[in-house]
């Protein structure tokens, strides 16, 4: 009789350290897919046409922002930037009218008016990439996209369209001299200001003369 | 044996109540440090930040090497929760291989705030703190583009293949790089973010191919083990050399010209918001993004002043 209580509180032990230690689990509840089906063509297209232009018509003259960075660098970026992420780099979206100085192979040089002097930016006119668009219009909230992927592609097809429809008929048009205007995003390092660096990423963009 | 029965269930009832006392009694908010590797000094760098921060907010705080392995890093989970760690502030070895240890966390109720590296899961961790990684990757492929005048030969050299940053990295690079059809890439090759395995790959790389005129490389240690190898060949001058990181060695060598431009993270940025993160979810706080960028800024000869190795000056 001692014997089987003995075996029996063994197998009792030995149960519940194994039923203690091991746990099986589902593999489809570790793993939760990643692959979702987030159409980044259509959401793009959809701010681009309904949410965008909106946030176009208000954006800050560049001379405007230049000025109000110099006299208050932190209410600046706080009233008028925007980025998706933690760092230095901040967005904007502005306008500006000014004169086409130089047309290069990748950007033409835009002179700007500013009070009393005179302020010369890049128009990109190639290499539209990156986050200015997405972040400058500040009508994506990272909370609602947990996939880096979905961010980036948003950030892809916005430029795309400025590649496709905002530049080709630009080009073909602009010539030395031209008097344009542009509404479009910048990439700025809060921490090193460097205005004579400072490219515009176009979004609407007309010759006026 | 009957008799002693009463003593055999006494003892082990201590034995449980012994467990329950000590995962209690041994609450003294502790935050603990679990990271890829010590091998590398810029997880090193990351570990000792975070740990610091943590120290400075208060809390006791441990640094666990996972030395690059799952299991290993298991082990670590395994420990910490049942030490009663209050947080973990984690950097991951493998996207998909880490997730089942934070979910273990997670059901013990210890948050993790991952650093740096991604994990293939939108629930599990409480927050990732990520490099962005593909928007630096973008910054450097623009800027390698304008370099090479839009046309040329080049090699990329991967890191992990199991890890998102290779992916991220690679994929952002590869947005602008592919839309320039006279930039052909002649081999892209894993080196698994290591100095000696990407010399190495380099130089298998540069005996079938003798026409090259630049190289990515998805990280800092890599570019200059293909710098090594370069220069072995007698070819540093002639072919440019792109890295990623913003580690001490890479800036020193762009400085001197050796190296033409690097992605710089900041590992200080993620290790102190990470630590934030767990503090506040300690004082009560649950409303984390699932995810946060850091931005990654190119580092080239032209702004290199602004900067030191992981970080800016």
């Amino acid at each position: 009789m001692n014997r089987y209580i003995k075996y029996l509180l063994l197998v009792v032990v030995v149960g519940l350290v194994a039923y203690k230690s091991v746990y099986i689990k589902k593999l489809s509840t570790m793993v939760k897919a990643t692959g979702n089906k987030f159409d980044a063509v259509t959401f793009s297209k959809k701010l681009w046409e309904e949410r965008l232009p909106a946030k176009l018509d208000s954006a800050i003259a560049l001379s405007a922002f230049a000025n109000a960075v110099q006299q208050n660098p932190g209410d600046a970026f706080l009233k008028y930037s925007n980025a998706l992420g933690i760092g230095n780099y901040r967005y904007v979206l502005i306008k500006a009218e000014g004169v086409i100085t130089e047309i290069g192979d990748d950007d033409n040089t835009l002179q700007i008016n500013n009070g009393d002097s005179l302020m010369r930016v890049k128009l990109a006119t190639e290499f539209i990439y990156g986050n200015a668009i997405r972040d400058a219009s500040a009508l994506v909230d990272v909370k609602d996209f947990p996939n880096t992927m979905d961010l980036n592609n948003i950030s892809e097809e916005l430029n795309k369209m400025v590649r496709k429809s905002v530049l080709p008929p630009f080009k073909e048009k602009v010539k030395k001299g031209d008097k344009i205007s542009v509404t479009g995003a910048i990439e700025i390092n809060k921490e090193h200001l460097r205005w004579t660096e400072l490219e515009i990423i176009p979004i609407r963009l007309q010759i006026v003369q | 044996m009957l008799k002693r029965l009463p003593y055999y269930l006494l003892l082990g009832a201590c034995f449980f109540i012994q467990c329950k006392s000590k995962t209690t009694a041994d609450k003294k908010h502790k935050i603990a440090v679990v990271v890829s590797t010590l091998n590398n000094p810029w997880f090193v760098f990351l570990a000792n930040t975070a740990a610091d921060r943590a120290k400075a907010l208060g809390y006791e705080a441990k640094i666990f090497d996972s030395q690059n392995n799952t299991a290993l890093e298991s082990d670590h989970f395994e420990n910490i929760i049942v030490a009663g760690f209050d947080a973990i502030l984690f950097n991951s070895t493998d996207a998909d291989g880490s997730i089942a240890n934070v979910l273990k966390a997670k059901a013990a109720g210890v948050p993790v705030f991952c650093m740096d590296r991604e994990i293939n899961s939108n629930t599990a961790a409480t927050s990732q703190i990520l490099s962005d990684s593909y928007s630096g990757a973008v910054a450097i492929a623009k800027y390698f583009t304008q370099q090479l005048k839009k046309k040329g030969n080049y090699v990329e050299i991967l890191g992990i293949v199991g890890d998102n940053n290779t992916w991220a990295r690679s994929k952002g690079f590869h947005s602008v790089v592919d839309n320039y059809p006279d930039l052909k890439m002649v081999a892209q090759q894993s080196a698994d973010f290591d100095r000696n395995k990407a010399m190495e790959v380099m130089e298998t790389i540069l005996q079938a191919n003798s026409n090259i005129d630049a190289v990515f490389c998805g990280n800092d240690g890599m570019a200059m083990g293909a710098y090594q190898a370069l220069l072995s060949a007698g070819k540093a001058d002639k072919v440019k050399v792109f890295g990623f990181d913003g580690a001490e060695d890479v800036i020193t060598a762009i400085n001197e010209n050796k190296v033409a431009a690097t992605g710089m993270q900041f590992p200080k940025v993620m290790a102190e918001t990470a630590a934030q993160f767990a503090d506040e979810y300690i004082k009560g706080r649950r409303d984390f993004p699932q995810k946060i960028p850091v931005a990654v800024e190119l580092v080239t000869n032209k702004n290199i002043g602004d900067y030191i190795a992981y970080g800016k000056k």
